[in-house]
């Protein structure tokens, strides 16, 4: 019996480029290690524009976190009456998942999104700013914020190795995509528990691309 | 009474290292095993849910099935280290001598070690006895051989088959010393959705474009849904042309 995390197997994986970031994931959803069960299982879930989560792990858990993770958004927003910033949303992510510290949800988070910065401009004008903003943790809760790339899942060490080869900085949307779409399908093709189809999107402050890739389904 | 078992069998593993001493050829290979009185309690123990050593999960598709124009063998090409994928190109068919072909499934040593060795075993008898080897005498010969190290860890389910002077014949072979003959057989962890694909098609008579399409058809159906099955599908077709 292998490990928890092997049951259903799947991997996400962020990258931030200029004024850009993309997350991307397979779409498999095993059972009892081996066997695939569906091939339209995304792991990637969007809190609100400028917020995505990527959560790979036990299927179960991952649907768990994702519903109480919009159920504390949503009411944060209607609290506040202002949308949740990225920070924030990390850090309330790190305190659910501590919670459970002694029964942890076996999920492997990755939050993607746009860090809004406000600055004045010359004439007294408030000006918003986008800064890409990546964030990586483990299934108790800590936090690691990168400004390069972010892997989880049960690839993770064949994506840190091609990432780490492929990563360029301040890449355009265009080149970001395609760095991106290689590195996931390089490690899809050396891992037996994930693959069967594969989701990438782009984010800029403004649109939000999203594409699905033609793997091999074996 | 525990004890008194432990000395018996004891005993026979004596006997049977004593025997084996003495009738070792200078040709063939001694294996070392754990240096201690009952050897196959090391295995047990290694595979014991502690520990979990030694459990291969037979983790490819192979099949074979008979029909009216001879016989086809088709297998994937992965091979997994857990949830690696080690290779995509594998040769999991082995020619063991120009008539009888093998496919390899579970521990890819164990497999390409014994074929190759059942290999040799053949041409030293058809050397002595100067008549090509039986399907059926080549797959006795093989499982005796696992059966002999029944308890040591060995994983290998092998589907042997061939052309003799009876014709076309089929066996599988397992490490657990199990010999079965028979017309279609598939082996590995995505058998399952191989036997479902070809039970649904399956007849004798089939011709040898439509049995070459059952075969490819059913290992692709096992690698899209097995993990453990994947990259490229090869085929042997044995036929009367052929021979």
């Amino acid at each position: 019996m292998g490990s928890i995390f092997e049951y259903n197997g799947g991997c996400v994986l962020g990258m931030s480029g200029e004024g850009c970031v993309a997350i991307a994931c397979d779409l498999r959803l095993g059972s009892n290690r081996f066997t695939t069960i569906s091939t339209n299982f995304t792991k990637i879930f969007k809190m609100n524009d400028h917020i995505y989560v990527g959560l790979s792990g036990l299927a179960t858990d991952v649907q768990t976190i994702y519903e109480i993770l919009r159920f504390r958004i949503n009411l944060y927003e209607i609290k506040n009456n202002i949308k949740m910033d990225i920070e924030c949303f990390t850090s309330m992510l790190s305190t659910i998942l501590y919670s459970n510290r002694f029964s942890p949800y076996f999920v492997n988070p990755i939050v993607v999104g746009f860090k809004i910065v406000y600055n004045t401009d010359e004439h007294g004008n408030r000006v918003k700013t986008y800064v890409p903003f990546l964030t990586a943790f483990d299934l108790i809760g800590a936090k690691s914020e990168t400004n390069n790339f972010v892997v989880n899942g049960v690839t993770s060490e064949q994506l840190f190795g091609l990432c780490e080869s492929f990563y360029i900085s301040n890449q355009d949307e265009n080149g970001l995509f395609e760095t991106i779409s290689q590195c996931l399908l390089s490690a899809l093709d050396r891992d037996c528990l994930s693959g069967w189809g594969a989701e990438v999107l782009v984010l800029t402050p403004d649109k939000v691309i999203k594409k699905k890739l033609k793997t091999r389904m074996d | 009474m525990t004890t008194c078992n432990e000395n018996l069998i004891d005993e026979i593993d004596n006997l049977i290292n004593n025997e084996e001493e003495e009738n070792i050829d200078n040709d063939e290979l001694e294996f070392c095993v754990a240096p201690i009185n009952i050897p196959r309690n090391f295995i047990k123990f290694a595979k014991s849910d502690n520990h979990n050593l030694f459990n291969f999960h037979k983790g490819t598709t192979t099949l074979a099935f008979k029909f009216k124009d001879g016989i086809i063998v088709a297998v994937d090409s992965r091979a997994s280290m857990g949830s690696f994928i080690a290779s995509q190109e594998v040769q999991k068919i082995i020619e063991i001598n120009k008539n009888i072909l093998g496919t390899m499934a579970g521990g890819a040593a164990d497999c390409f070690y014994w074929e190759n060795y059942l290999g040799r075993i053949i041409k030293i008898y058809e050397l002595r006895n100067n008549e090509k080897i039986s399907v059926r005498a080549a797959s006795t010969i093989l499982s005796n051989i696992l059966f002999q190290y029944k308890g040591y860890g060995l994983c290998c389910g092998i589907i042997l088959s061939g052309y003799d002077h009876t014709g076309f014949n089929m066996f599988y072979v397992d490490d657990e010393g199990k010999k079965v003959e028979g017309n279609l057989f598939s082996c590995g962890s995505g058998s399952t959705y191989a036997y479902s694909i070809l039970d649904s098609n399956y007849n004798f008579n089939l011709n040898v474009e439509e049995a070459v399409e059952l075969a490819r058809n059913a290992i692709y159906h096992a690698t899209f849904r097995d993990g453990g099955s994947g990259g490229k599908i090869k085929m042997n077709n044995f036929s009367h042309f052929n021979i």
